[in-house]
Order: C-alpha cells, then sequence, then structure tokens
C-alpha cells in the first residue's frame, strides 16, 4: 500500500517552489477581483445614464408640510398625509432605507439624535404602504454599537419591524459629486442605489455649519474622514446636495436644540416645539426650518448666518424664500 | 476514568475562560463577573494586600481566593492540573507539539533533561516577588499565570483572531460569486446587537506579549508544563500549602520500580519512587499509566516520611533571593521615560492615585480588552519600571465614552466594573463627570485656526462638558493670529480660535481622537499638573 504523504515528508527545493508559486498565484488571482483594495483606490463611481436621480413624488418640491402637536407620532404621520401618503413615496416590493439622525450617545430626552417614536413611526409607515424591507442606519459618531442602543432607536426600530444594521466599509465607494468645491466623495450606495431613500433628520444648531437640519444629516453617508468637511463647511454641505437627494426629509422638531448643538450639554439646551416638518426637497425644508424654528441666532434673516443655504440658492438646488414656498400646516 | 474527568474539568475551565474574555464587552450585562478568575487568585490577593498594606478594604474582592486556599489545603495543587486556564493552554500546545511530531525534530533540545533541576526557582521567584511587596512593589501581575492568560487571550489571541475573522468575510463578500454566500455571514456578525466579534481592537505591544507567549512554549519543548514546574509563583505558593494535604497519592509495595511514572509524569514530581505532594499537579496520570497498578489515591498524611519527596530550596538559596528582592526595589522606583512622555500619562477613568494604583493593578489587562473603544492600552516605560504594562489612554487610538455602560448600569465606567483588584474606583455618571482623567492643551503650531485662520471646530463638537470655547478674533491673512486686530478692515477676517476651558475639561481624549490634522493631533490630553486624587470613601 502506498504510503500517504504526512506533513512531516521533506520536500525538495523544486516541490517547494511549485508549491510558493501556486500558493501566489492563487492569492494574487484574489488581488484580480478586487480583495485587499481599499476604496479610495477604485475609480470614482460615475452617476449611471439612466437616471436614478430620485426625481421628486409630488409634483411640486416647494412644498412643506408642517404638523404640530404634543404627539410626535401623529405629527409625523400628519406630514406625510399631507404631501399625498406614504403611497406617494413607497410601492409595494420597494427596498427602503430610512436614515434618521443615530450620533450621539445620549438618550432619548437629549434631543440630539432623532427621537425613536418618530423613527417608527416612519418606519410603519412604509410598511404598511408595502415595502419589502426598510433599513435604518447611520455612520455614528459616538461608538456605534452604545448609540444605537442609548439613543433608544435601535429598540424602536426593530420593534417596528425594520432591519437595523451598522454601517459597513464594502459600501462606500468613491462616488462622483458635480460639486463647486467637493468633486468626489465615498458614498454608501445602500442608500444611494434603495428605492426610497428618507432622511429624518432631528433639528439643532451646529458650531460649524451654524444649523444641522436635513442636508447637513447627509453628511451620514458619508465615508472617508468626515473632519476634512469641516473645512468650507458651508460650500461643501451645498455640494452634497448636487448628489445626493433623499426621496423624503422628515425633520423631526419635537425639541430644537438652540445651544451647544449638535451634542448638547443638558436638557437646558432644548425647547420643546412640538413640530414635524416634511418635504421632498431637502434645502427648502431646511431653510423654512432655519426661517420658523426657535434657533436664537441672533441675526434679522438666518440666511445671513446659515452660509450653506446661500450657496445652495445660488447654485439653484432649492427654494429658500418663505414667500416662494408652499406651505400647508396642520395643528395636531 | 480520573484522567477523563480531569481533561473534561481542565476544557469546561478553559472555555469559560476564553468565554469570559471573549464576552468582556460593551455592554457587559451579565451575572457571572468576567474577571472572575482573578478572583480565586491567593498569590495576586496577597501581593496586592501586602503592597497595599490595605487588607480589610482588599479582603472582599479576593474572597473567593479563600476557597482556593482550602481546595489546595485538602487536594493539594489540583487547580494547577484540572482549573488554571494557563496550564491548560500549555497541555493543549503540547499536544499539539506532539501529534506533529515536534517536539521530537527540535532536536536542539536535550530530552534527558534532569527532571528536578529548575524546580527550585519558582520558589526563589515567589520568595523574590514576596519581599519586592513587603518593600511596597506590587511585581507579581507580570508573572502570575491567570494575568499572563488574560493578557495572553484577551490582548494577543483574540483581537488577531478577531481581525482575521473580519479581513477574511470582509475580503470573502467582495469577492464576486461567493460574495453571495459570505456576505450574509460577515454581515450577521458585524450586525449582531451585542457586538462580541468584529472589535477592531488592536492593541499596543500585542507582539511583545506574543513573543513572550511564544518563549514560555518555546520552554515546552526542554520539558512538559516547565512554567508550572519551574517558574509559577502561584504554582509555588499552592505548592507550598500543598505540604499537607489530605487527598494525595502513594507508591506502595507493588512497584516494579520501572520509572515509567517518572517518565508521564507532566511536572516531574516523582524521583526514586517518591511523589512529592508539593509539586503534584493530581492528573493522576501516574496512577492510570502504573503498569502494576502501584500508585494509589490515599487520604489522610503519608505512612512514612521516606515517601515525600523533598524539592524545596536550602535556606541559603532563600535568603539570597531575599536579598536580591530586597536589592531590585529601588531599581522599579526608576523612571526612564522622557519627561515628555510622562507627561502624556493619562489613566482610566476613576483610577486611584499613582501609588494605590501601581500597587493594586494586576498588570491583566482585562480593563483594555473591555474598553468598548479600544482605548486602553499597556504603558512600557511611561510609568516607570514599576508601571510596566499598566493601562493608559492613548487618544489618538480610541477615547474614553462618557458614558461608556449602560444606563441599566449604576457605574458608568467599564473598565472599573472589570477590575478585579480595584486599580480602578467604580464611578457614577454625576461622579464621572466630575472626574478628572487629564487635561487637555491646544498646540497652537498644528491648530488649523491659528495657523490656516480658518474655522474647524471638530473638537468643540465632540467635548462632553463643553470645555472648548471660541474667541472670535480678527485675523490679517497670512500673519499670525493677534488679538486686538479690528475686525472688518479690508485685509482682516474673523476666525474663532479655540482655547480649553481647564475647569470644565475632564481629559477624555475625544477632542484629540477626532483632530482632522494629520499625524499628531493639536490638542492632546495631558496628565493634569495639579491632579488631586479622589477622597477615599
Amino acid at each position: 500500500m502506498p504510503r500517504t504523504k504526512l506533513m512531516s515528508d521533506r520536500i525538495d527545493r523544486r516541490e517547494f517552489l511549485r508549491r510558493g508559486a501556486v500558493a501566489g498565484a492563487m492569492l494574487s488571482g484574489l488581488r484580480l477581483v478586487g480583495c485587499g483594495k481599499k476604496d479610495g483606490d477604485a475609480a470614482p463611481v460615475e452617476p449611471p445614464a439612466v437616471t436614478t436621480q430620485p426625481q421628486p413624488m409630488t409634483p411640486n418640491p416647494n412644498m412643506v408640510a408642517v404638523a404640530t402637536g404634543a404627539d410626535a407620532v401623529l405629527n409625523t404621520r400628519k406630514v406625510v398625509e399631507l404631501l399625498g401618503g406614504m403611497k406617494n413615496f413607497v410601492h409595494r416590493g420597494d427596498l427602503v432605507v430610512v436614515k434618521p439622525n443615530i450620533a450621539w450617545n445620549r438618550p432619548p430626552d437629549r434631543g440630539a439624535n432623532t427621537h425613536p417614536e418618530v423613527v417608527r413611526a416612519v418606519v410603519v409607515m412604509c410598511l404598511e404602504a408595502g415595502a419589502k424591507e426598510v433599513k435604518v442606519f447611520d455612520r455614528t459618531c459616538d461608538n456605534a454599537e452604545m448609540t444605537y442602543r442609548t439613543s433608544g432607536i435601535r429598540e424602536a426600530a426593530k420593534e417596528a419591524g425594520a432591519s437595523v444594521v451598522y454601517v459597513k466599509d464594502r459600501f462606500f465607494k468613491e462616488t462622483k459629486i458635480p460639486g463647486e468645491m467637493l468633486k468626489s466623495w465615498p458614498l454608501y450606495t445602500e442608500a444611494l442605489d434603495a428605492d426610497v431613500f428618507i432622511n429624518v433628520p432631528v433639528a439643532k444648531t451646529h458650531n460649524e455649519a451654524v444649523l444641522t437640519l436635513a442636508i447637513k444629516n447627509l453628511m451620514g453617508i458619508m465615508g472617508g474622514e468626515r473632519g476634512k468637511i469641516h473645512r468650507h463647511i458651508h460650500q461643501k454641505l451645498a455640494d452634497v446636495i448636487t448628489r445626493v437627494k433623499p426621496h423624503l426629509n422628515i425633520l423631526d422638531a419635537t425639541t430644537t436644540m438652540f445651544r451647544y448643538g449638535p451634542q448638547g450639554l443638558s436638557v437646558n439646551d432644548l425647547e420643546k416645539t412640538d413640530t414635524i416638518i416634511a418635504g421632498t426637497n431637502a434645502v427648502t425644508v431646511d431653510a423654512y426650518a432655519a426661517r420658523t424654528l426657535p434657533f436664537r441666532l441672533k441675526v434679522e434673516d438666518p440666511l445671513e448666518m446659515v452660509e450653506y443655504l446661500q450657496n445652495a440658492s445660488r447654485m439653484g438646488l432649492g427654494e429658500v424664500e418663505l414667500a416662494k414656498m408652499k406651505v400647508i400646516k396642520a395643528s395636531i | 476514568m480520573l484522567r477523563t474527568f480531569r481533561r473534561l474539568s481542565q476544557g469546561f475551565f478553559l472555555l469559560l475562560f476564553i468565554y469570559l474574555i471573549v464576552t468582556a464587552t460593551y455592554p457587559l450585562e451579565t451575572l457571572l463577573p468576567r474577571e472572575i478568575f482573578l478572583r480565586f487568585n491567593p498569590f495576586l490577593a496577597f501581593v496586592v494586600m501586602v503592597s497595599a498594606r490595605v487588607f480589610l478594604a482588599v479582603l472582599p474582592l479576593f474572597a473567593f481566593a479563600g476557597i482556593t486556599i482550602l481546595l489546595t489545603l485538602i487536594t493539594g495543587r489540583s487547580f494547577c492540573g484540572w482549573v488554571c486556564p494557563f496550564g491548560t493552554t500549555l497541555d493543549v500546545f503540547d499536544f499539539g507539539f506532539r501529534i506533529s511530531d515536534f517536539r521530537i525534530r527540535c532536536s536542539a533540545f536535550p530530552s534527558g533533561a534532569p527532571l528536578g533541576r529548575f524546580r527550585k526557582v519558582k520558589y526563589l521567584l515567589l520568595t523574590v516577588l514576596v519581599v519586592l511587596a513587603l518593600f511596597g512593589v506590587q511585581a507579581g501581575g507580570w508573572f502570575d499565570p491567570l494575568s499572563l492568560a488574560t493578557r495572553t487571550y484577551g490582548l494577543v489571541f483574540f483581537p488577531f483572531t478577531d481581525w482575521a475573522l473580519k479581513a477574511g468575510l470582509g475580503a470573502l463578500a467582495r469577492v464576486p460569486v461567493l460574495g453571495h454566500v459570505f456576505a450574509p455571514v460577515h454581515d450577521f456578525l458585524h450586525d449582531q446587537e451585542i457586538h462580541y466579534v468584529f472589535r477592531n481592537t488592536v492593541f499596543r505591544f500585542s507582539l511583545g506579549f506574543l513573543l513572550i507567549f511564544g518563549l514560555i512554549l518555546a520552554l515546552q519543548l526542554y520539558q512538559q508544563r516547565f512554567w508550572c514546574r519551574a517558574l509559577c509563583p502561584l504554582g509555588a505558593l499552592l505548592g507550598l500549602l500543598s505540604r499537607w494535604r489530605l487527598l494525595g497519592l502513594e507508591i506502595t509495595q507493588d512497584c516494579t520500580d520501572c520509572k515509567l511514572c517518572e517518565k508521564v509524569c507532566p511536572v516531574g514530581a516523582i524521583e526514586d519512587r517518591k511523589i512529592s505532594p508539593v509539586e503534584c499537579i493530581q492528573c493522576y496520570t501516574c496512577v492510570e499509566e502504573c503498569a502494576a497498578g502501584a500508585i494509589k489515591v490515599r487520604f489522610g498524611q503519608p505512612a512514612s516520611k521516606e515517601q515525600v519527596l523533598p524539592v524545596l530550596p536550602e535556606r541559603r538559596a532563600v535568603i539570597k533571593s531575599v536579598a536580591l528582592g530586597a536589592l531590585l526595589t529601588p531599581i522599579f522606583g526608576l523612571n526612564l521615560a522622557r519627561r515628555e512622555e510622562r507627561a502624556r500619562l493619562v489613566r482610566p477613568p476613576g483610577a486611584r492615585d499613582e501609588d494605590g494604583f501601581l500597587d493594586r493593578c494586576l498588570r491583566c489587562g482585562k480593563c483594555m480588552k473591555v474598553c468598548p473603544n479600544n482605548a486602553l492600552h499597556p504603558t512600557l516605560l511611561e510609568a516607570g519600571l514599576a508601571g510596566l504594562w499598566t493601562p493608559r489612554l492613548i487618544p489618538r487610538i480610541g477615547c474614553c465614552q462618557v458614558p461608556c455602560a449602560p444606563e441599566s448600569h449604576e457605574t458608568t465606567n467599564l473598565c472599573a466594573q472589570v477590575c478585579p483588584s480595584g486599580a480602578i474606583r467604580k464611578l457614577t455618571y454625576e461622579e464621572r463627570l466630575k472626574t478628572r482623567m487629564g487635561t487637555a492643551y491646544f498646540d497652537k503650531s498644528r491648530c488649523i485656526p491659528y495657523v490656516e485662520q480658518k474655522n474647524c471646530g471638530k473638537c468643540e463638537e465632540h467635548c462632553p462638558t463643553k470645555a472648548i470655547k471660541f474667541r472670535r478674533v480678527g485675523v490679517e491673512l497670512g500673519k499670525p493670529v493677534q488679538e486686538g486686530v479690528v475686525a472688518g478692515a479690508p485685509e482682516v477676517r474673523e476666525v474663532d480660535v479655540p482655547y480649553v476651558d481647564q475647569t470644565l475639561c475632564i481629559g477624555c481624549g475625544q477632542c484629540e481622537y477626532v483632530c482632522p490634522v494629520e499625524g499628531e493631533a493639536a490638542i492632546r490630553v495631558g496628565r493634569t499638573q495639579n491632579y488631586v486624587a479622589i477622597p477615599a470613601p
């Protein structure tokens, strides 16, 4: 019976070289199919020829729906109803991405993240409209596992039936951006490729951007070193909007953080505004919120300070004048 | 039969040990304390109590060590043979060496070494460590096997395996066809609510710890369980307690003098038909291997004194060790690190004053493993030789999250919750916000507003106590920032330059962590100049 080769049998030089070459070829082969490449190495992804730029579902991007009342869930449902109902945005079998603000390791009463009840209401509406799957995620500022949990959003979204996931490296792909300063950046493809992308920010001030609302919330799908965005942030935020256009923006202004934003130091930095603001154009939603919410900016015209909105308006990305918006209000 | 029970017991305790290491992470909602093994350790309990000169406060932390002592008085060094995860690890590698013929092929090592040659070393080492403790230097943590095992598994094996798992699955998830199979596996592990794996942790000096373990493993090629028979101070202490063990072994008249037992004993406890109760780890290999069935388990003291193998070192060697311990003491007081490095020594939140900290810290690395942000790392020389491998914050790798325990916990710092010896105090949320780990300071030669005259503000955004504030200054473009330049003039721009309000800064390191400047951050955390220790409860 032929003796089976044992590991302890000595191999000769030729065999050693042969095995080394085979192993090396296999490893190089892996490189061919893209293993080991960092996202920065790959060529920037062109926006495909057939436009996946989300078309506004309602005819009027200048429309802003506002609901005020003690119940945040009812407010959330109302604003969507005013915009034609979730069926206007989510069709049966759609893959929906709901992107709340899950940034800071703070409980819901601190107003530093989107309120979990608002997130829950949005998820429920999407599933009611027939979504196949609703994904909820954000690229957090603080430790992700803690932030997802302390904010209450993980539990609320999971209970409502969403898939709560963390952001993953392989979905950040270098994407071309037709901006004035920002030409390309790694963006999260799971958000860009979803059938419906719903942006659910929370209303806060921000030391550098002045305000963090719908547009700033989109930084949650940006990869790479986001600290670099802070330089010339007002132009770069406007640039992001040229490429990333959520189908629906639902701004949680249940509380408005007016001091020490975007993290806040205590509950004393919040004003209870009990409002939800929604619209299909993030620029318009931000402009409306900047002009009507009590941010205490100490200027006559908030847009004086909020330069990114000035830039967005100049670049024709959305309406910022209150008079030209179609505002529908409801009080509950 | 006995051997099977023993293997099962070893397997159980090793798996339990590994489980406690892997699950020592956020949110730490567990009944069994993750550091429970270290609490059973009488050697560490002893050196901590002696060097800290604290008895009553430390006793409850190590109450379980009494169980180990009781167990040893009755059954001898059964801890070594049935429980110790480090010993079991060495046995596992030993098994691997034997089945792969590795031991035989390493002909550099003599196989017929005298069994008891290095036995006495561990007693002398124990003496040195006890003397050092008496002089106030707690050096036990470096040599203790449970501490070694915790460091090796927690800071070397786990992170390397975890990294390989994540990198491997991550790479396979991107491959065109296989990706459909591996992506869901990768994503499932990534998204699990309690993040046991894919922790992305990497520890300073982990290769050093691997090398040390490798060295101990290399000694295995010389003699089986070389660590246990020649070096282990815990084994030495338990050995001393085993002299009058009730459950022992004796070689009866049936012995044919074939010397098989001497060869199979993993710790070389048998010589000339005598078994040493001080060395024997109760593995019962000799009982089962003896062809004549001459070795029997007996209850009570041996019939005659000749049965007992003498192994303890002579008085002269002990005296020399005492002298060595005394002489080594001042060496540990040496501070060899540069002053800049020492000024950046930031301890975990709730750490005691430096002297008390060094007395208690077991250098086990449990706090480093549990830290969810991978912020704690072992020191090398920054804390002096005495502080080797104690934890420090390296904010550029990870910052302190305030709070890091879930709301359900009363204690808000996870590192304190797993520290077996109380070197890190437990803090409530309110206490944590007032506990200063260090103080941040700006490097104005690197900070963007100072250097480039443009706003940044990333540090202020992340500061949990809002200790960073801004001063709006007018700057002449191209010139360094000066106060008193009038804003509004054509060449002048307004810039918000940051500064630290040192009364508010708690030294968590969030600012240093997020600072977008390449390389060394423009804001750094250093040792607070006027450190005030938390008053004793």
